[in-house]
């Protein structure tokens, strides 16, 4: 393991809560990270030292949270490889994101008889917000299948193509398989077939380095609090000639040039998709989250995570009566699996009592959960401080609720 | 907490307090969450299972996390309850709750303070969402009336006021 990331648990204090004698085992990164003091601290010194209005009248507070928030989103459009920071849009997460999308660009490219293509393995945000889309424009709703190792079928995905949608919607990683999907390829399929891409990046910011232009998405949505920021923060990455095609959906301040009583004209890009006093702390934190990031260094991230990951998945697969869902070879930063004959409420329940925190349930993926035929799993997701000794708890953890539902 | 029901009022069978009231003891003699974890265990593996044409849509208890159905009929003037869970610890609190009420008439049930899940602490041994979804149960007892077709009668508390508990973060 890298020194960096040795000591790094000290940086969380709530890595430090104790259950009994014992540290709190933190396996439910996919739900949320934990944060770190730098980030924790950053948010703080705003409040105490820059905390104005972005983006309004210019005294000292305002003129200060102007740059931050700005800083911000230039900081973003860097990490994630954007052409200029017109391109990030600041949201309360990848689910206001992607509704965005759905709302300013959806409601004006979608008409009735179009289609729009989305994956069976899709968290709810990336699912619902399309469903309603077609719902109200009287549009049709395809979906891309994936096969019991919790791939997507590429090559149906061709097929799909014929049928031109006009948006194919996917997440980066699957947050309830891990599945690491080929967006590159993907991509350009879509392309050749006239579709636009929107990328779910919520499970893979954290992770992986992005880069968009390589990836060649036209969207790409975000949360803060899964890459160790605060929650209330998102991000948008949009190709600049898109967003500028978009209608803004939140009408108020910030958000115009000028307004006469019956006639706004909107402000330019990003402000006109950001209506209402921005999340300045948020961006802040965010900020700070990937000075983190960047700080160990992407490499080191992927090289300790895919370790993690390795030792994880051998160690349940060794357990009698585990089952593990999804690709056991090219999956990222989380195991799905269930216990046989236990429910994986009691499961996680019976793990929370000693101490070690796992998502459970249909992790908001619930037509993914019903393609595996269960009605949820049991998943441990990994974040930068895991250490092989949280895996060894969860297998202990395991064995003692397998005795126990026996 | 009520005082258990006078048995001079009463037939020799316990009534819904005076149940209650053996639970709470029982409880209170277990060292920790494992012990009630394990005694929840023991109890779920006597439930017998809900007969299939029970398990209706409208038995079934929504905003839950695990899947739970309640049915009740009425027969010869008593409710009886039929429960499930695909959660055997939700089977287990099930069990406690068919312990409790079953057999009594509805009006004694709609009289009744059902508190022994929060008395017994059981509503700290499960999420707050999984709470909430005891919470759901625990109000569907309280309006049993709806489902066995006995009109309503005016009552002092309301099911939500009873168990506004389950809803307090854990």
């Amino acid at each position: 393991m890298k020194t960096r990331i040795l000591n790094i648990r000290e940086d969380f204090p709530a890595l430090q809560i104790k259950i009994g004698s014992r540290p709190l085992v933190y396996l439910d990164n996919a739900a949320t990270t934990q944060k770190p003091l730098t980030v924790l601290n950053a948010v703080r010194v705003f409040y105490c030292a820059e905390n104005g209005n972005a983006h309004r009248s210019s005294h000292l507070l305002n003129e200060r949270a102007s740059v931050r928030y700005e800083d911000a989103r230039n900081r973003v459009a860097k990490f994630v490889k954007a052409k200029s920071e017109k391109e990030i849009i600041f949201t309360r997460g990848a689910t206001e994101s992607l509704n965005l999308v759905a709302r300013s660009l959806g409601d004006r490219l979608i008409g009735p008889r179009d289609t729009v293509l989305v994956t069976e393995m899709e968290h709810h945000s990336n699912l619902v917000p399309w469903q309603e889309l077609c719902r109200r424009k009287d549009a049709k709703l395809l979906t891309l299948p994936f096969d019991d190792e919790g791939q997507l079928l590429i090559n149906e995905l061709a097929h799909i193509l014929k049928q031109r949608p006009k948006l194919l919607c996917v997440a980066h990683v699957s947050n309830s398989l891990g599945t690491l999907n080929p967006i590159r390829e993907m991509a350009a399929m879509a392309h050749n077939a006239g579709c636009l891409v929107v990328v779910d990046g919520a499970q893979a910011v954290a992770h992986i380095p992005i880069d968009v232009q390589e990836l060649d998405c036209d969207f790409y949505a975000f949360s803060g609090h899964k890459m160790y920021s605060d929650t209330g923060i998102g991000v948008l990455y949009g190709r600049e000639c898109l967003l500028e095609s978009m209608e803004p959906w939140l009408h108020g301040g910030g958000m115009v040039e000028s307004v006469e009583l019956n006639r706004t004209r909107w402000a330019p890009l990003p402000g006109r998709l950001e209506g209402g006093t921005p999340n300045v702390a948020g961006a802040v934190s965010l900020h700070a989250a990937i000075g983190f990031i960047t700080t160990i260094g992407h490499e080191a991230i992927v090289e300790h995570e895919a370790s993690l990951l390795a030792y994880a998945k051998e160690r349940l697969a060794a357990l009698d009566r585990v089952r593990i869902y999804g690709d056991r070879q090219s999956s990222f930063g989380l195991v799905s699996f269930n216990l046989e004959g236990a429910h994986p409420f009691d499961v996680g329940a019976i793990l929370d009592k000693i101490g070690v925190a796992v998502g459970s349930g249909a992790h908001c993926a619930q037509p993914a959960m019903r393609r595996l035929g269960v009605s949820g799993t049991v998943r441990a997701s990994f974040g930068i401080y895991n250490n092989r000794e949280d895996i060894d708890a969860l297998v202990d953890g395991l064995c003692f609720a397998r005795e126990m539902l026996r | 907490m009520k005082t258990p029901s006078n048995p001079l009022n009463d037939t020799q069978r316990p009534g819904i307090d005076e149940k209650q009231a053996r639970i709470i003891l029982r409880f209170s003699r277990m060292e920790d969450w494992l012990d009630r974890y394990r005694y929840l265990i023991t109890l779920e593996r006597k439930l017998p299972p809900m007969r299939p044409e029970f398990k209706t849509e409208r038995a079934t208890l929504s905003g839950c996390q695990s899947r739970v159905w309640l049915h009740t009929e009425l027969v010869d003037g008593k409710v009886q309850i039929h429960a499930d869970s695909d959660s055997r610890i939700i089977r287990g609190i099930l069990a406690l709750l068919i312990e409790v009420l079953d057999g009594e008439s509805p009006q004694e049930i709609m009289k009744a303070n059902l508190h022994f899940i929060q008395t017994i602490g059981l509503e700290r041994e499960l999420s707050p969402s999984r709470a909430r979804g005891l919470h759901l149960l625990v109000e569907r007892m309280n309006s049993i009336e709806e489902s066995v077709g006995v009109p309503p009668i005016h009552r002092q508390t309301s099911g939500s006021e009873a168990y506004s508990g389950y809803l307090k973060p854990l």
